[in-house]
């Protein structure tokens, strides 16, 4: 659905994407876009989104180039970063300004227009002026704007931003239902935990780069040099760390207060031996909690082995 | 450190805290709540620019109201929000500044300051105008500012806003370095539940000026009974999936993680059952509240 | 042998400290003279201060024949001239109307507040700054003159020996005047650039409505509404030379200025509108 071949952006000198190729397949769901601040995040959602044309290489969505190309544009919703509105105007004036400008007029603008506010939650509250609504709320609005006229593929830039932490959960949940609906989402951000709460799937950049692509287990699985810490909680953590000596595969281990951590080369070989231990009641075992196999991890070691 | 009982603040006639009974001891506090629910009138309070309409309120010993409370703001660090600095002078000669506003002598001020800016890790780019720098440096200025006259209180505000993941960990790093060597009770208030999740002692939750629920923080997450989280290698088959049920209720998945409830209190059954079904277990951890369920279960009852 | 891991050392002890208003003024002084705009404003004012002590050189020359000119007051007076009290307008603008504006910009008062600042504090400390700014930039055009003359001429220079009792006091009306000015200005703008717009605006347009209503009423009194003329007014009249501008009108002229553009930096700068 979404293609890049050797594209990349440039604003003047100054370096947006470097020349980047990866391709998303077709289907709903939802993606996650990261990378710290300057990564190129903005950069690549305004090529996906014909902002801007790319400066070398080649961007296709739905398989064109979607670069002042209304046939692609119309698929595509965009809810840009940031928080301005005219402050006095009402919500849904200004969407049904928006709803405008992309060609809807009549009922069907009415009815795009109560079907995306029904989308976010806000039928009641779209008759307020932006300058009595929360973030929260006009961050929704912005959202019910990138949903008129019913794209098939939604990209959100740092919707989270600034958002309380329950307005943030609301939105999570909103995209989430979205995406069940056949959606094809993808959103950047900044914050890790924000995306790993949201989705598995992510794209990762970095200095301009594409760094990683892929679900956060298969990234990590690549990620062989650094062997996985598992955490074992057991009412005898020393009868644990007797187990694991005599297996083969243990990089290392540490005690701790009532559990000790394994580091083990291969999970994929470690961890069935380790289900049958438990299983046959080899040790005390209360819990077991892998400690660098969340995003956080990934994240933290691919920019340490490639930065 | 604080002790509040039944502490009321009023605008006029608009209530902005209402009834609140808290104390706080030292260690990291979060402070959560939606925009408006009193955090910013709590900060005002601490800091003594606004009196109690009714209670009674102690921070670091000194009574809210009385003619003492400005000698309070000397021992209270106040990181804002915002980029509260001031762009065309070096790091160094601000947080001397600051050090000085607090009632320290110059000499010390400026000893103070260096120590406190290696300390956020500001080393030669301290000499420089603030313009120049990157939002994490500049995050750490105005930690730097905060802690220059070793308060006793420390209020930080937002300080992993605008961060990216390593800017954030290192600073989160710093607000518990702080704990533990100041000896400083911190107010943390993020937006971000994984920063309070990852430093916080205490939590205190904060709704349209009442208080709704404070405590320890292992305390709030209560554990769940018989409940737990499973995730797998690979992903379970549709088949697998079904059979999750000869194990317990399945509550919740999200991203390949299981929300059980076990028929048993039996933490080696999901290992015979993975055993069993062909699966393999990389996790199965008691389930704790998240925090955001504390927070959304405070707010709405 | 012990390692000596780096921590932050325990609390210091917190010794005596300046007044917070001696502490800002100085941050804001200092802010002042790396300024590159200062060196433009050194230049001007030291041209008019050698202008003025060519003159205290010449004039006895010039009366050589029979020291014809008369000590004048008009003379003594003149010392704080037109051309030096319009530079002097237009530094203290440019530096007093940043000292608030800065601060709001930067969003640096709400942080002043949750130090042991109070209002006062902040206003003394601004106050400071924009009120002895112009009065240090006004003492040598006074006190080098009468210097120069004291050593050349004795009691028979063109310059009073008690000149300085009549333009020191005169000065620290015009400073007063200048620096409270600026002030209100400074914390109606936002950023330094509209301090110095304000300060300016209020300067001359208070100047042309003097000009107009003095006009329109047929009383030179109502130029008392324009600052500049407040401030050429004063050394005038403490020195006795004639003026357009009588006691009366200047002192109230003078008295209203200051309570509005005090009022106008006091209401702006209130530490409850802080910390929103």
């Amino acid at each position: 659905m979404i293609t890049l071949d050797r594209a990349s952006l440039r604003y003047g000198d100054i370096l947006g994407l470097s020349p980047t190729s990866f391709s998303l397949p077709m289907g709903g769901g939802i993606t996650g876009l990261l990378g710290p601040n300057g990564a190129g995040k903005s950069s690549l959602l305004q090529l996906l989104c014909g902002l801007l044309p790319p400066s070398g290489g080649e961007v296709r969505v739905f398989g064109e180039a979607p670069y002042r190309n209304p046939a692609v544009l119309v698929r595509i919703g965009m809810v840009p970063e940031g928080d301005r509105f005219p402050a006095g105007l009402r919500g849904d004036r200004w969407l049904r300004m928006m709803g405008r400008l992309s060609g809807l007029a009549g009922t069907e603008l009415e009815s795009a227009l109560a079907r995306a506010l029904a989308m976010v939650g806000m039928v009641d509250r779209a008759h307020l002026p932006f300058s009595s609504m929360s973030k929260g709320m006009r961050q929704r609005v912005r959202l019910a704007q990138g949903l008129l006229h019913q794209p098939e593929l939604l990209v959100l830039d740092e919707p989270f931003n600034g958002l309380d932490p329950e307005a943030r959960l609301e939105l999570m949940e909103t995209l989430r239902g979205l995406a069940g609906q056949g959606k094809h989402i993808l959103v950047s951000s900044h914050i890790l935990g924000e995306v790993a709460q949201l989705t598995d799937r992510i794209l990762l950049l970095l200095r301009g780069r594409l760094l990683a692509e892929g679900s956060v287990s298969e990234i990590r699985a690549l990620l062989d040099r650094h062997p996985v810490e598992l955490r074992v909680h057991s009412g005898d953590p020393r009868a644990v760390a007797r187990w694991a000596v005599e297996e083969s595969g243990l990089a290392g281990l540490r005690m701790e207060e009532g559990a000790v951590v394994l580091s083990v080369r291969s999970p994929r070989t470690f961890l069935p031996r380790f289900q049958e231990a438990v299983s046959q009641g080899a040790f005390p075992f209360t819990a077991l909690s892998p400690l660098d196999l969340d995003l956080d991890a990934v994240f933290h070691y691919l920019v340490q082995d490639h930065a | 450190m604080i002790r509040f009982e039944q502490l009321e603040v009023r605008y006029g006639s608009r209530v902005a805290l209402q009834g609140v009974d808290l104390e706080l001891g030292p260690g990291v506090t979060g402070i959560l709540g939606p925009n408006g629910a009193g955090k910013s009138t709590l900060l005002k309070t601490l800091l003594g620019l606004l009196k109690p309409n009714a209670g009674q309120g102690w921070v670091l010993g000194i009574p809210l109201g009385s003619p003492e409370s400005v000698r309070l703001r000397e021992q209270v660090g106040y990181m804002p929000e915002y980029d509260a600095l001031v762009e065309d002078v070096s790091a160094f000669e601000q947080v001397a500044f600051w050090g000085e506003l607090s009632g320290m002598a110059a000499p010390q001020a400026r000893d103070r300051a260096h120590e406190v800016l290696h300390f956020v890790g500001l080393d030669e780019s301290r000499y420089r105008a603030v313009s120049g720098y990157s939002t994490g440096m500049r995050q750490r200025v105005k930690l730097a500012q905060a802690l220059v006259h070793s308060p006793g209180l420390l209020f930080l505000d937002e300080p992993t806003n605008g961060l990216d993941p390593d800017g954030r960990s290192r600073m989160l790093d710093l607000v518990l370095k702080v704990r533990d060597q100041l000896g400083a009770s911190v107010l943390l208030s993020s937006h971000l539940l994984e920063d309070v999740e990852r430093c916080a002692d205490h939590l205190v939750i904060l709704d349209q000026g009442c208080l709704k629920a404070s405590g320890s923080m292992n305390g709030l997450r209560s554990r769940l009974a018989r409940r737990c989280e499973l995730r797998f290698l690979d992903p379970l088959t549709p088949g697998q999936e079904a059979a999750l049920q000869e194990l317990g209720s399945l509550l919740a998945t999200r991203n390949g993680l299981y929300d059980l409830e076990l028929l048993e209190p039996d933490p080696v059954a999901p290992f015979r059952w993975a055993q069993a079904q062909g699966a393999v277990l990389v996790q199965l951890t008691p389930r704790h509240d998240r925090l955001d369920e504390v927070l959304l279960r405070a707010l709405h009852g | 042998m012990p390692i000596h891991a780096p921590t932050l050392p325990p609390r210091p002890l917190q010794g005596e400290g300046l007044a917070p208003a001696l502490v800002l003024a100085r941050f804001e002084v200092r802010r002042i003279l790396r300024q590159r705009l200062g060196r433009f404003f050194g230049f001007a004012f030291a041209l008019v201060l050698l202008v003025d002590l060519a003159l205290v050189y010449f004039k006895p020359m010039a009366g050589v024949a029979g020291q014809l000119l008369p000590q004048g007051a008009a003379f003594q007076a003149g010392l704080l001239g037109k051309v030096l009290l319009f530079l002097l307008w237009l530094q203290v603008a440019q530096v007093g109307g940043g000292l608030v504006a800065r601060d709001t910009l930067y969003r640096i008062r709400p942080l002043m507040y949750a130090h042991p600042v109070r209002h006062l504090d902040y206003l003394l400390g601004k106050g400071l700054v924009a009120v002895g700014l112009p009065f240090l930039i006004l003492l040598p055009f006074i006190l080098l003159p009468w210097g120069v003359s004291l050593l050349m001429a004795g009691a028979q220079g063109p310059v009073w020996p008690t000149a300085p009792l009549h333009l020191i006091p005169a000065a620290l009306v015009v400073s007063f005047l200048m620096g409270i000015l600026t002030l209100g200005a400074s914390s109606l703008a936002s950023t330094p650039g509209g301090g110095f717009a304000w300060a300016l605006g209020g300067v001359l347009g208070c100047g042309v409505l003097g000009t107009l209503l003095s006009g329109l009423m047929g009383n030179p009194g109502w130029y008392a509404v324009s600052p500049m003329a407040l401030a050429q007014a004063w050394p005038r009249i403490l020195c006795g030379a004639s003026g357009e501008l009588g006691w009366i009108a200047t002192g109230l002229g003078t008295l209203v200025h200051l309570s509005f553009w005090l009022g106008v930096a006091v209401l702006r700068t209130r530490p409850r509108e802080a910390l929103a």
